[in-house]
């Protein structure tokens, strides 16, 4: 689904547990493709293919997987990205995460491209795209959220959900340091918060006033 | 007249035993040595890993004593001078701390402690200097695929040629390092 300019969402409609997946198309040289937090291959319970659901979808949409590029991890949980590896391999795509997140990700058998820091990540492709990368630990140490000011695009993770956060009770969890990161991107201005699940809601809340009702019930009920 | 009987495979054994006669000095040596040798090692090892404290070193070292511990002390001498090396300045800074230890401060391993930190230095200072100029190819190389920015840091140790480059480099010590360990031998009574 085409979400605004180039950049398009996947959300994850299977039973078991999966994250949603964002693409920025044609956002690298010759034309290739950046895939954020792509996902499982396959889920842990139901076996339902993740992998291939994104990929077709992704088909659909004129999105070619030979031409992925780049692959973000916002995070090294499995759900997020166990086909990042996949990915990898099949298309030489190069892979990027926080350093932070590194050992966790060494565990799960993956090699890292890029290390992510705070900073801006500008991708050239059919336009020029300048990213934000914030570092929002809490959910787990090293994890990155994604801030592109000219379309006003929260590329949340599993910092904040629909009227609920990111558990803190995985290892490198902080519900402080979750709290910190919560309270500092409720600072921007943001018109669609693309959240990293659909728990009880697609996870991709449109409009400033609702986006800004989010982090205020966040806020209020679930931090302070 | 005589019983005969058919003896045991125990009995078989035990007279085979008894016409074998005892140890010689040097198979008991060697047998000590056997046995001795890894004590020293996992002690250097639980060292190395701090799961032993300096001011333990000593005293886990001294529950070995006569020749047992001898071979226990040599060989976990030997371990720590293993472990130095240009690799991980960490690892061996703590292993040349160990040596001392046992060793106790006197004027060669002054010099050795001051030439291995020469090597380290030196070490560091080359595989810097490749690091950074294999980041900036890196980055060049990302930048021409459109990726580019603050944000981003190539992960030089995952390249073949970082990990190539840093191997020729630390080879390039092997000789100094030998020579150093050498001392470090004699200067622990360990040689």
């Amino acid at each position: 689904m085409r979400l605004v300019d180039n950049l398009y969402a996947y959300v994850w409609q299977g039973s078991d547990n999966n994250c949603n997946t964002y693409v920025f198309a044609r956002a690298l040289s010759e034309g290739k493709h950046v895939v954020i937090d792509p996902g499982h291959v396959a889920t842990p319970f139901y076996r339902e293919l993740g992998l291939d659901t994104l990929l077709k979808g992704m088909e659909g949409d004129g999105i070619a997987e030979d031409a992925i590029g780049l692959v973000i991890i916002t995070h090294a949980h499995h759900d997020h990205c166990e086909a990042a590896g996949t990915i990898r391999e099949k298309n030489n795509a190069l892979l990027a995460l926080h350093q932070a997140e590194e050992a966790t990700y060494q565990m799960l058998g993956g090699k890292i491209d890029i290390y992510l820091e705070e900073g801006e990540l500008v991708l050239s492709g059919d336009n020029q795209i300048k990213l934000e990368v914030y570092h929002s630990p809490g959910h787990s140490p090293g994890h990155v959220t994604l801030y592109w000011p000219a379309q006003k695009v929260l590329i949340a993770g599993d910092v904040i959900f629909y009227r609920s956060t990111g558990r803190v009770d995985l290892p490198g969890g902080s519900a402080k340091a979750l709290k910190q990161s919560i309270q500092r991107l409720s600072q921007l201005d943001v018109e669609y918060l693309l959240c990293g699940h659909p728990y009880g809601h697609p996870g991709i809340i449109e409009g400033r006033k609702a986006v800004q009702e989010n982090f205020e019930f966040v806020k209020r009920n679930i931090l302070f | 007249m005589e019983e005969h009987r058919i003896k045991s495979a125990r009995e078989i054994a035990m007279e085979k035993i008894a016409g074998m006669g005892g140890l010689t000095p040097e198979e008991i040596a060697r047998q000590k040595e056997n046995e001795y040798q890894p004590v020293g090692e996992a002690i250097a090892g639980k060292y190395l890993t701090r799961a032993i404290r300096e001011v333990d070193l000593p005293i886990e070292l001294s529950k070995y004593r006569g020749n047992e511990g001898e071979i226990v002390r040599r060989a976990l001498i030997s371990s720590l001078c293993k472990a130095i090396g240009p690799g991980d300045a960490v690892v061996s800074r703590r292993a040349m701390q160990g040596v001392e230890l046992l060793a106790g401060a006197n004027r060669s391993l002054e010099e050795a402690k001051k030439e291995l930190e020469e090597i380290i230095s030196d070490c560091e200072q080359k595989t810097q200097q490749i690091y950074s100029a294999l980041e900036e190819v890196e980055r060049q190389r990302l930048e021409k695929l459109g990726i580019s920015g603050s944000a981003i840091r190539p992960n030089v140790r995952a390249n073949e040629d970082w990990q190539q480059e840093r191997d020729k480099i630390q080879r390039g010590y092997d000789l100094r390092l030998s020579k150093l360990t050498d001392k470090l031998m004699q200067c622990a009574g360990a040689a």
